[in-house]
């Protein structure tokens, strides 16, 4: 047939086949999977050697031993029995240590004096717990109990676990019989479900509420801190992160927080503390904040969190020496990371450190423990971080050796020399094995208090650095791999951009032909083609990764109103010679008279000579720009509705004020929606199709919604009753199957059919006459001489639009059914939006090249993304949607609908394609059944290239990003998971060019044989 | 006085930019050779002064706009419009506007029928209309809504008609072809048109520029809403005058050395 076509369409293929390849490359190079071990830490864990990797089997739970077997077999004595957890969520450890060696400032020193006392004293031991990015609440917990901090692609295979399934303290604590209460924060409980015999949740959902969150918990803690029965009990305080959200640092509310805080302390100190020196009360702070009283990020404040360790016991007078030294370090800047918590925690509770864990235990905690208990302690830590250090870069030889039998540090530094080169594990292993030594020459110089420190040293030598090296989750990337994954990226860039400057080349080409209107002022070009540089040089910074709504919704609106100056362009003012001349003459009669009407038209001239506009053309002028002003209308109400983002996201919008103080509205809202949405859905049935047909479609559709609304009304009772009447739940399950059911089947038939189906006898056209339709937005009527039917040309775009159209309302359907109660009305805005973007271009008076409106649906399909509340963080995946009509759990299934719906938008603008924008061109051609080539190629070709040209621009140059920034200090909190959601857009605009090159072609071929069919007829008939 | 203008800008056709008089009527310029026959002259000053009262109009107007940013705030209790935006905007506005209404005004178009306070008065018109659509245009691109940033967006936009519409109502009124030709067609045609037009240009893509830092996480207090844009369009506006400047004195050197030629 046509050979560019074909040249083209294989060139395409082959770019496509070349971006997977490089695609799947470079992530297998630049994200090889963190390796954890499996299972949970048991007794075994208490033995040196390596080989308890995927130990899954349960060994006997370690209070079965007695407390003096215990120390003979684990050769190990917990130090503490009884523990309180009170977390303080958002408290900045500078408040109570300070910073730089400074104390505090003096009035957040007064609001805290019992605390400030007691570090005097030397009874508490405080830290800077450097927190590890993303510093939100929930990362933050999971952190501190199960000690390991998650590699990139771990947070995204794990998006949807609410349960921490890793091995952790708490379960740790459960094992060893521990009977636990939970007051405060409830994400403990989705966390740790059922672990906790008594518990109160609070939820963190009103941020305004600064008194009541607190207490909340406190109101318990008469009855609690009274009862015996508890050995671990968690508080988790919000009220200081809600004072800072709502004041920031310097919030005058701060100082009365902080003394209700310190009286709480002071109340655990006086009545459980001073009890029994065998109880140990840890202070935490989740995260830091801000100035401004945020968090979220890796900033020094936001990570500045406390780990205040407080017990009766350190002021004992036998430990005199804990004492001076705490004392001595008060106020001086005691550096942890938030994760040492956990094995600290783990050997002072006498419990196997959790098995990924990668924290370094506190040693001057320990400073009041025997010689040998401390360096036992120490031990355990290095052994289960070598562990670690050994799954991590399982090619180190040094590590193999040290399992295989323990080699003497001399030999394995030897090896180092042998095998010369700076490998760090290698390095950790030498000091492993050097600490090692140490101890055994410890323990056979009969226990001298040099060797113990020397030992001791030692120890503190491996712990550190390796416990730095695994949570900066460094893992070996293959670079070679990398390189030339993104270099294929490129390549295949390369030849999309090429491919898309030669088909508007051509098209163009074809277009001069028969341009009767005129041509796109080259500004418009300018603003799109610079708004993708720019889009893609954005990602240069990390805020803007962060902001990218912000990026898409500016440039999308500056595209608008360059159109808006655009089609005021068009309203030239026409200069009639004879009329204005006439006027002057006439004037000159009396000047006086002239001047006065100069005059008023000098200050008011509305209606002057000058002014006289072609009729239609104002008229059509007017409509094109209130077209506009509604997208941009439309365009900043989605971008109000969710705030998406990083550093405003706390911050209200519509979707959070309905939803928190107005969910009648929300739901009567959603109905609304859903109607709007159904209604446009039936007048969007093609008309082109038989009666029977469109009747059809038009029952299915309405079916569909009918069951959309049925499932709200379970959805309602659900909530409104909090249990299960009716079975509820079962019912909206099988309407949601029912739905999935209908839309599948209305999409498969629609695909298949309709090409079969579609009218293309003109004598039913006449009789259909959509001309007269005003304002629709079909403007398809084709005007062909009577007795041959439309063109092949006219009946495949006819098709690909009636596919398009029902395409269009099942997806909305599905959307309406799947997304967030809140977003029903912004997918209804998307909706019309797309709607009016395709007649707007239908119908403008300047021709626009047609890569300009696929580029502006694609733009808009990218801002909608945003506005339905995704982001560029993995936080804002909406899970629950993805369960919806699923009886059982399934991971594709749940990740399927999971993909739908953060990918609503875009998808919605990609089947939007299929309705072709440009106007009606009269066809001259004699024979319908010849294809003209510059169509196949504006109008197929270009719809596939230019959406997967400018994804791949975006991918490409994120890729070179992430791989100029793999040692910025967001690597992992921004920009990786910015490449998630890069790579996710690539398989949806794969999937989106896919659905239109398949209708596309098979409208292509069904029609082609049809007219072939239709003209063999006819040519039988008159043999 | 047109006529000469007619000729001189008939001679200046060879050469980059058309030369037509300050105050040239737009409705004779398509047709540079059709002259009204037996009108007085519109032109109060020979030509070469022309280009000095536009400059030093302009000038005083950047000047203006400088001192009600950042000087007079300062000076009236070291305001600045980092801390009190709302504050400063309305100084900056309340210098600024008076200067640029009464100096463009005496540029009007056709000061022969039109009264120098009638150009005042459709400019001082032209201001809520186009305090309206810049707010408007500033809130589709995305500034908060609430009450608070509304008066802050309101004020913007105050001075950022000021620099913009104000001039233009000023000079030419509400005739279409002149705003057509400014802010649609960008094809300014002589000295006038170019310095309304340029400068209008330059504070509309300052603020649109200024508005790119403000998603960054630097937490400065100039990335607020109103603080960055009006930087943006202040400085937009202030350059552009001096460019517009620059490229009329350009232009008058040129067409003044073709008449020196003209004349050997």
């Amino acid at each position: 047939m046509a050979s560019v076509f074909v040249k083209f369409a294989s060139l395409g293929g082959l770019a496509l086949l070349l971006q997977m390849t490089g695609l799947v490359l470079f992530v297998l190079g630049f994200f090889p999977v963190k390796p954890t071990l499996d299972g949970i830490s048991g007794v075994e864990s208490f033995n040196p050697g390596c080989e308890f990797d995927g130990y899954d089997k349960i060994d006997k739970p370690l209070h079965m031993y007695g407390a003096d077997s215990r120390e003979k077999n684990v050769g190990f004595l917990a130090k503490y029995d009884r523990l309180v957890f009170m977390v303080i969520d958002g408290l900045p450890a500078e408040f109570i240590l300070g910073r730089d060696g400074k104390p505090p400032a003096r009035d957040l020193q007064l609001a805290m004096p019992y605390t400030q006392n007691l570090m005097a004293t030397g009874s508490a031991l405080g830290y800077h717990a450097k927190a590890a990015p993303p510093t939100v609440t929930m990362p933050r917990l999971k952190a501190m109990t199960s000690g390991a901090i998650a590699g990139f692609l771990d947070v995204a295979y794990n998006f949807n676990t609410k349960e921490l399934l890793e091995d952790n303290l708490i379960d740790q604590l459960a094992r060893a019989g521990w009977r636990m209460v939970m007051l405060g924060d409830e994400t403990w409980l989705k966390l740790f479900p059922n672990r906790f015999d008594r518990h109160d949740g609070v939820s963190s959902f009103y941020v305004k509420d600064t008194v009541e969150v607190d207490n909340n918990v406190t109101r318990h803690l008469d009855v609690e801190l009274g009862k015996n029965d508890w050995r671990l009990l968690v508080l988790h305080y919000l009220g200081l992160d809600h004072v800072g959200h709502i004041g920031g640092r310097s919030s005058p509310l701060m100082v009365t927080k902080l003394r209700e805080m310190d009286e709480i302390i002071a109340r655990i100190y006086r009545t459980v503390l001073s009890r029994s020196p065998r109880t140990l009360l840890v202070v935490v702070s989740d995260h830091g904040m801000t100035d401004g009283g945020n968090h979220g990020g890796a900033t020094y404040q936001e990570a500045d969190a406390l780990a205040l360790f407080i017990t009766k016991s350190f002021s004992d007078p036998e430990s005199k020496t804990a004492a001076e030294a705490s004392a001595s370090r008060h106020h001086s800047d005691s550096e942890a990371y938030q994760v040492d918590l956990v094995p600290t925690l783990a050997l002072l509770l006498g419990i196997p450190i959790p098995k990924n864990s990668v924290g370094a235990l506190l040693q001057p905690l320990f400073s009041s423990s025997t010689p040998k208990l401390q360096l036992r302690a120490l031990e355990l830590n290095s052994w289960q971080l070598l562990r670690i250090t050994r799954k991590r870069s399982p090619r180190s030889k040094c590590i193999a050796d040290i399992c295989r039998g323990g080699k003497m540090a001399s030999d394995i530094n030897q090896s180092a020399f042998s095998s010369g080169n700076g490998n760090e594990a290698h390095d950790l292993c030498r000091k492993f094995s050097l600490a090692m030594e140490k101890h055994k020459q410890w323990a056979q110089s009969g226990e001298s208090s040099s060797a113990f420190e020397e030992a001791k040293h030692a120890y503190l030598q491996f712990l550190q650095p390796t416990s730095v090296w695994l949570a900066s989750g460094s893992t070996e990337k293959l670079i070679s791999f990398a390189v030339s994954g993104a270099s294929l990226m490129l390549l295949s860039t390369i030849i999309f951009i090429t491919g898309v400057f030669q088909l508007s080349k051509t098209s163009s080409r074809g277009l001069k032909s028969g341009a009767s209107k005129q041509a796109a002022s080259p500004l418009v070009k300018l603003v799109a083609i610079g708004g993708v540089c720019l889009h893609s040089a954005s990602f240069g910074s990390s805020s803007f990764v962060e902001e990218e709504q912000f990026t898409w919704h500016f440039m999308l609106s500056t595209f608008f109103v360059v159109l808006l100056r655009d089609a005021f362009q068009q309203l030239k003012p026409v200069n009639t010679k004879s009329g204005h001349q006439q006027g002057k003459h006439d004037n000159r009669e009396s000047a006086a008279k002239r001047k006065c009407s100069q005059f008023f038209q000098s200050w008011l001239n509305l209606k002057s000579p000058d002014l006289q506009f072609q009729d239609p053309k104002l008229k059509s002028t007017v409509k094109e720009v209130l077209q506009i002003c509604l997208l941009l209308t439309f365009a900043r109400t989605l971008r109000s509705w969710h705030r998406s983002g990083v550093n405003w996201a706390h911050l209200p919008d519509v979707a959070k004020t309905l939803e928190n103080t107005h969910p009648s509205l929300t739901a009567w809202i959603r109905a609304g929606s859903l109607l709007i949405v159904s209604l446009i859905c039936r007048w969007l049935v093609p008309k082109t199709l038989p009666r029977f047909i469109r009747r059809v479609t038009e029952a299915s559709l309405t079916l569909t919604a009918v069951l959309v609304l049925f499932y709200y009304t379970c959805d309602l009772l659900r909530l409104a009753y909090r249990s299960d009447i009716w079975k509820v739940e079962a019912w909206a399950t099988i309407s949601a199957q029912g739905i999935y059911l209908l839309l599948g089947a209305t999409f498969v038939s629609t695909f298949t059919l309709f090409p079969w189906l579609i009218v293309c006898k003109s004598g039913t056209e006449s009789s259909l006459s959509f001309k007269k339709r005003k304002g629709a937005l079909y403007v398809m009527s084709l005007q062909e001489e009577p007795g041959t039917g439309p063109s092949l040309q006219a009946a495949v775009k006819r098709s690909m639009d009636a596919t398009g159209t029902v395409f269009l309302s099942c997806w909305c359907l599905l959307q309406l059914l799947l997304q967030q109660p809140v977003n029903a009305a912004p997918l209804t805005l998307l909706l019309l939006q797309l709607l009016l973007t395709v007649n707007l271009f239908r119908t403008a008076q300047t021709s626009f090249p047609r890569w300009i409106s696929i580029l502006t649906q694609h733009w808009l399909g990218a801002s909608g993304h945003f506005g339905l509340g995704n982001s560029n963080t993995l936080a804002t995946v909406d899970v629950a949607g993805a369960y919806i009509g699923l009886s059982s759990h399934s991971t594709a299934l749940s990740g399927t609908l999971a993909f739908f719906i953060t990918y609503g938008s875009p998808l919605l603008y990609m089947q939007g394609l299929l309705l072709g924008t440009d106007q009606e061109k009269p066809e001259k051609r004699k024979d319908g059944s010849e294809v003209s080539e510059n169509w196949l190629l504006e109008d197929i070709l270009l719809p596939c290239y230019l959406p997967l040209a400018m994804n791949s621009v975006v991918l490409t140059v994120f890729t070179g990003v992430l791989y100029l920034m793999q040692d910025h200090l967001f690597v992992w909190s921004v920009f990786s998971p910015k490449y998630l959601y890069v790579v996710a857009t690539t398989i949806c605009t794969y999937l989106g060019t896919l659905i239109f090159a398949t209708v596309g072609g098979y409208s292509f071929l069904v029609i082609s044989k049809r007219m072939q069919r239709t003209k063999n007829a006819k040519n039988n008939r008159m043999l | 006085m047109e006529g000469k203008g007619g000729e001189m800008s008939g001679r200046a056709k060879g050469r980059r930019r058309k030369i037509t008089p300050l105050s040239k009527t737009f409705e004779e310029r398509p047709q540079d050779q059709i002259h009204s026959q037996g009108e007085e002259d519109v032109d109060q000053f020979p030509f070469p002064f022309r280009f000095w009262i536009l400059a030093c109009v302009q000038l005083i107007c950047g000047a203006a706009v400088y001192l009600g940013l950042w000087i007079v705030p300062y000076l009236m209790g070291g305001l600045s419009i980092i801390f009190q935006p709302v504050e400063t905007l309305r100084i900056c506005f309340v210098v600024a506007f008076p200067v640029i209404l009464f100096s463009f005004s005496m540029l009007r178009l056709q000061p022969e029928i039109c009264p120098v306070w009638w150009a005042a008065f459709r400019g001082f018109l032209s201001l809520p209309i186009g305090m309206i659509v810049a707010s408007f245009i500033a809130t589709i691109f995305g500034a908060p809504v609430s009450y608070e940033s509304a008066v802050r967006t309101l004020h913007w936009g105050a001075l950022v008609s000021t620099l913009t519409v104000v001039p233009v109502a000023a000079v030419a009124g509400g005739s279409w072809p002149m705003w057509h030709q400014l802010f649609a067609a960008t094809k300014p045609n002589g000295p006038l048109e170019l310095a309304l037009c340029l400068p209008a240009h330059g504070a509309a893509i300052g603020s649109w520029v200024g508005a790119w830092p403000m998603p960054l996480d630097w937490e400065r207090p100039w990335q607020e809403w109103p603080v960055c844009c009006t930087y943006g369009a202040v400085g937009g506006y202030l350059l552009t005058v001096f460019v517009s400047l620059g490229w009329n004195a350009v232009n008058l050197r040129q067409s003044s050395k073709g008449e020196e030629e003209k004349a050997k």
